[in-house]
């Protein structure tokens, strides 16, 4: 590894910095907006019918144990204050502390992200080549004409159609779940049953992300078809898989890291689709869940988790766009 | 080995090449040379089969190494490029895949042409070109290496047939001599087209010339009679000053003088552009002023014409009896100078509008504006039809928007114009034009040109003073050249001398 | 390489003025006067007797499981889905480019903070903030409208403020303002043409991002659930995939989605064209 540039690394830090403001700032936010608005999670609580009735005193304990009691601002510090040392509270309705259960549910979207992400870009490399390469050729509108019908399909409505094709009309793949009730003991076969499992969502969750991808890499496809060292190539009578991969894919690579930053948080409102429709034990699932169950904690732990993983995903693609700009 | 016979190439309109009749046969060596724009580097792609049927139509028969490439389809030609026939496009800039190192380059071109036992290491000793580049990626690469590099490339296959254009134009002296080497060796189990401006430097290695011009081939013949006896018109401007001016105009004392700056000096931030300038221009005389870019071209021409606030001195223009605006703008990029959705009648008209209410405080008759637009347009060799003046500026080609640029700066009358590289990015027709209309309005009613260009062969055209700008604004002055003085041979000097700068300037020129 | 375009032109030019500006907004006008004549003319929306009855005579597109009827419900969607949707992208239009003309005018302390708001708000999944705040309130159409719009504007600062600064220091205002041209005169005739076709292909980027967030949190369930909306009632489908029901139930208000969307798509693409047409020619 070769000696980190002083600039580049002020570069970091500056990042950083900026994106731990931005955190303050969201999760302030989050503490700050729903107690500004009417009712608050007791009152959520008490307007159900699980409980019975409480007296005063009572209620003002529970109060003061689920960090509603005092003045706004009061309230705000103390919930900071909390998180900062690693406590995100307890979830009434799921009886386990916040931190407990989306730790459960992180590594199954992880999952389904990690099979997602080389899953279009894969796709979205070869397509947005083969398009662009010759554009106006009959290749490049039969590609672009498919991929503007995919475009027109939202991600649950995708998600509702790969579960009915293949979970209920032509039943090959597992519907719901990240595998099933009962584990199998054998770990190669638990892994194979948790891969079937994943499949459908992770298709789901890549044809937006393919979509996009497919058209920025087109367009940049001719621009670099454009450029003089491409013609010379093509010249010197290279073709096939080698200017595909050789010129057109390692010059769009710089490309394709630059949107990857952008791409998590559009990735992250999907998987909340997907992982509702395919019942999927993500951190998506739970967070839709928190919503209807008003569970406040849980849904306030959920999304400075999933903030703070933004943050620090497009933290790292910005550095390494930047180190790529920088190399020229 | 290459062969044409009544080759043509159409595109929509345009005719790109004419009625071309030509052999090179193998161990030949063919020169080819032009004005720009003359179909030199149409011919090269054509005969690399890079002109898409698609677009261009063509006729007569075009065979390169036993190939008709006009009727092979695109697998054919795809295989027959690099093994049989060789391409070396003019331009250094961006030529090499920028991913790629050298090795990766040479490497890639022995695997696909199946050059076993023969490693890198020996291409490099061939081609002139030190090995410890092996391992770089081409953005450190100098001019004169990337060119060794790229004929280096191209001679792996050993083609039957080599097309080189401009394969030198950038480089210094030394590495043009390497060049040439390299496009020598092994010349005589070949055919090749050299796409050249400057034949004599290539005499040595070349058998004959063919003189292209307008798509045509006007002389062809052995390289000695052609240099030194060319029999046609377009080959004596080639290889000799164009045409010597029929009147020169005389600079007498007696001028007014229509611009006159002093002491102008000028900052961006705390970076000196020009420093402490003086200079003045007599009415009807032309200046031209040169220098590399980055010496303060631009600024100096905005500041000229008042669209950047003056600092420090003084420029004082010479005012009409109305008071009406005097200055007038010619832009190098005519594209930024008008927005795109104006016609072309109106960007004429609004200027005679704005200037007309913002002096006389009147309006013009609508009738006079239109005659007035239609005799400016004539002037600057445009169409005076309404559908040609109701046209949007966007869809004009660049050197219409030029002249209609230039429309707009003379129906003022101004008595000055500066010009900031009005031709660079023109084509030949829309370059006449310009220069014929701004010598009608020198002669017309005496408007003073300031001209900013490094075009050599223009400003020996037009200017009567020429001044170089050095970096930080120190000028030197001399008067123009007399007519006899090979302009092409100073224009190479000027490339020779700013070296690797000319890199950014090689544009791809159809 | 430049394609041949003399005397082609003409057309070319009549044919971009008549797809984006007349044709697109007549488009519009006549669309929405269709959807308010036919929800007046519409039968109501109410539950009945057949519960899931498969299409027919009765009903043509068959009945939920309320017994609400399908194409009733259908075209009673399609003016809040399409209206809703462009009334958000008008309005993440308005606030997006009020605050490019900040960032643009204002070097200082307020143009910075509109960008550095802008890069927040991209970085951060704007589900979050929905959810956040439907977690609270189920929002109606007007909460909608402010809560999706205020989540789609920074995507249009950055692309709008560009062009207004290019637009504000390119070299023929300043040269027309030599010439005497006045402030008013310059945005009217030199600015404003230049920016409308961008303007266009934001606005109808907008608009789809609009019905996707639209029907994607009605398809949640997190709106106020008077609200129709095809989102809506493909959520209502979901629980019938199991069963024939499906085939009535699903299909129809996705496929007037994925038309709607498509449309939109087809119109954007070429509006940008145009639009990065008109810059690449005048840069």
């Amino acid at each position: 590894m070769p000696a980190m540039n002083p600039t580049f690394a002020a570069y970091l830090l500056r990042g950083l910095a900026a994106r731990l403001v931005v955190f303050g700032l969201v999760f302030v936010l989050m503490s700050v907006l729903p107690r500004l608005l009417p009712g608050d999670t007791f009152d959520s609580l008490m307007a159900s019918d699980l409980v019975l009735g409480l007296d005063a005193g009572t209620e003002a304990a529970l109060r003061e144990r689920m960090g509603l009691s005092g003045g706004l601002w009061q309230q705000v510090g103390a919930e900071t204050f909390a998180a900062l040392r690693g406590e995100l509270g307890f979830s009434l309705i799921h009886g386990a502390p916040v931190a407990d259960i989306l730790l459960g549910a992180l590594p199954w979207t992880g999952l389904l992200v990690m099979l997602a992400v080389p899953l279009f870009l894969a796709m979205g490399l070869a397509t947005g080549i083969e398009a662009g390469r010759a554009p106006g050729s009959r290749m490049d509108r039969a590609i672009t004409l498919g991929m503007s019908v995919l475009a027109s399909i939202p991600s649950f409505v995708m998600a509702v159609f790969l579960l009915l094709l293949f979970g209920i009309v032509w039943p090959v793949l597992p519907s719901a779940g990240a595998e099933p009730v009962i584990p199998a003991a054998d770990p190669l076969e638990r892994l194979v049953a948790i891969a079937r499992h994943a499949l459908l969502p992770a298709i789901a969750l890549s044809t937006h992300e393919l979509v996009r991808y497919f058209f920025i890499l087109r367009s940049e496809t001719i621009l670099v078809s454009r450029r003089a060292f491409l013609f010379n190539a093509r010249a010197r009578g290279i073709g096939g898989w080698r200017e595909r991969c050789d010129y057109f894919g390692r010059n769009l690579m710089a490309v394709v890291f630059a949107r990857l930053g952008q791409s998590i948080a559009t990735l992250l409102s999907a998987a909340l689709y997907v992982e509702v429709i395919f019942a999927y034990p993500g951190i998506g699932r739970l967070m839709y869940q928190a919503v209807l169950d008003r569970d406040y904690p849980l849904l306030r732990g959920a999304i400075a988790v999933l903030a703070i993983l933004v943050l620090l995903l497009n933290w790292i693609f910005d550095a390494l766009t930047e180190a790529r700009a920088r190399r020229g | 080995m290459i062969q044409l016979e009544g080759a043509g190439v159409r595109t929509g309109e345009t005719v790109l090449l004419q009625d071309l009749t030509l052999c090179v046969a193998r161990g030949e060596t063919l020169l080819l040379i032009g004005h720009s724009g003359a179909g030199k580097s149409s011919l090269a792609r054509l005969l690399a089969g890079f002109l898409p049927p698609a677009i261009h139509t063509f006729s007569g028969s075009a065979r390169v190494a036993g190939v008709d490439v006009m009727r092979a389809s695109a697998s054919e030609m795809s295989r027959l490029r690099g093994r049989r026939i060789g391409l070396i496009m003019q331009g250094l800039a961006d030529a090499l895949n920028p991913q790629m190192t050298v090795r990766a380059h040479i490497a890639e071109m022995l695997a696909i042409h199946q050059c076993f036992g023969v490693t890198p290491e020996q291409v490099c000793a061939g081609g002139n070109i030190p090995e410890h580049l092996l391992d770089r990626r081409p953005l450190g690469l100098s001019g004169g290496e990337i060119q060794r590099l790229l004929t280096a490339l191209a001679l792996i296959p050993r083609p039957d047939c080599l097309i080189l254009d401009e394969p030198t134009a950038a480089l210094d002296n030394v590495n043009r001599r390497l060049a040439r080497d390299a496009i020598a060796q092994g010349r005589e189990k070949r055919a090749q087209i050299l796409i050249t401006h400057d034949p004599a430097f290539f005499a040595p290695i070349a058998d004959r010339v063919a003189v292209l011009d307008r798509g045509r081939i006007v002389e062809e013949g052995a390289v000695h009679d052609v240099l030194t006896s060319p029999r046609h018109a377009a080959t004596r401007a080639l290889l000799r000053l164009p045409k010597p001016k029929a009147t020169k105009r005389a600079r007498s004392a007696g001028q007014p003088v229509a611009l006159n700056v002093s002491g102008l000096c000028h900052h961006h931030g705390a970076r000196c552009v020009l420093h402490d300038l003086s200079f003045s221009v007599p009415a009807k005389a032309c200046l031209a002023i040169r220098g590399e870019s980055g010496a303060g071209k631009s600024t100096l021409a905005r500041l000229l014409i008042g669209l950047e606030a003056l600092q420090q001195g003084e420029i004082r223009h010479i005012r009409k009896a109305s008071g009406a605006r005097t200055v007038g703008y010619l832009s190098q990029h005519p594209g930024r100078s008008i927005p795109g959705h104006f016609t072309v009648s109106g960007t004429v008209s609004e200027a005679m509008r704005l200037v007309a209410r913002g002096t006389v405080r009147e309006r013009i008759s609508t009738h006079e504006v239109q005659r007035a637009v239609e005799t400016v347009l004539k002037k600057v060799g445009l169409s005076a039809e309404t559908d040609f003046q109701n046209r949007r500026i966007r869809t004009l080609s660049g050197g219409e928007v030029q002249r209609v640029a230039l429309a707009r700066a003379l129906v003022q009358r101004p008595r000055l114009l500066v010009a900031d590289e009005p031709t660079s990015a023109l084509d030949v027709q829309s370059q006449t034009h310009v220069e014929k209309a701004i010598a009608l309005a020198m002669s017309e009613w005496g408007m003073s040109v300031v001209l900013f260009s490094h075009d050599g062969e223009l400003i020996a055209r037009m200017a009567d003073t020429i001044m170089t700008l050095e970096g930080r604004g120190v000028m030197t002055e001399e008067s123009a050249s007399p007519p006899g003085e090979g302009v092409v041979e100073r224009s190479f000097q000027e490339l020779e001398s700013t070296g690797d700068d000319c890199l950014d300037q090689n544009h791809w020129r159809d | 390489m430049r394609l041949p375009r003399r005397g082609r032109g003409g057309a070319e030019e009549m044919r971009f003025r008549f797809s984006s500006g007349a044709c697109f907004s007549a488009a519009a006008l006549a669309a929405g006067a269709v959807f308010l004549a036919l929800v007046m003319f519409l039968p109501p929306y109410v539950t009945g007797p057949d519960t899931l009855s498969p299409p027919g005579r009765e009903h043509w597109l068959g009945t939920n499981d309320i017994g609400q009827d399908v194409l009733t419900g259908l075209l009673r969607a399609a003016p809040t889905t399409v209206g809703l949707a462009l009334i958000i992208a008008a309005s993440a239009l308005l606030i997006g480019f009020l605050l490019a003309a900040i960032a643009a005018g204002l070097r200082g302390l307020a143009g910075g903070l509109v960008l550095r708001i802008a890069d927040v708000m991209e970085i951060i999944p704007s589900i979050l903030i929905l959810l956040l705040f439907a977690a609270w309130v189920k929002p109606d159409a007007w909460g909608l409208v402010l809560l999706i719009a205020l989540t789609t504007w920074h995507d249009d600062v950055r692309p709008l403020r560009a062009i207004l600064l290019r637009e504000l220091s390119r070299e023929n205002v300043a040269l027309a303002r030599l010439m005497g041209a006045s402030w008013p005169y310059l945005l009217v005739r030199h600015v404003a043409p230049a920016l409308w076709p961008t303007l266009a292909a934001i606005y109808v980027q907008n608009a789809v991002q609009a019905v996707m967030r639209v029907t994607g949190l009605s398809f949640l369930g997190l709106v106020d659930p008077r609200l129709l909306t095809w989102g809506g009632m493909i959520q209502d489908a979901v629980d019938y995939l199991h069963e024939p029901a499906w085939v009535w139930l699903l299909l129809p208000p996705a496929f007037c989605l994925s038309a709607f969307l498509f449309v939109l798509l087809g119109i954007g693409r070429r509006l940008e064209e145009s639009a990065a047409g008109v810059r690449g020619q005048t840069l």
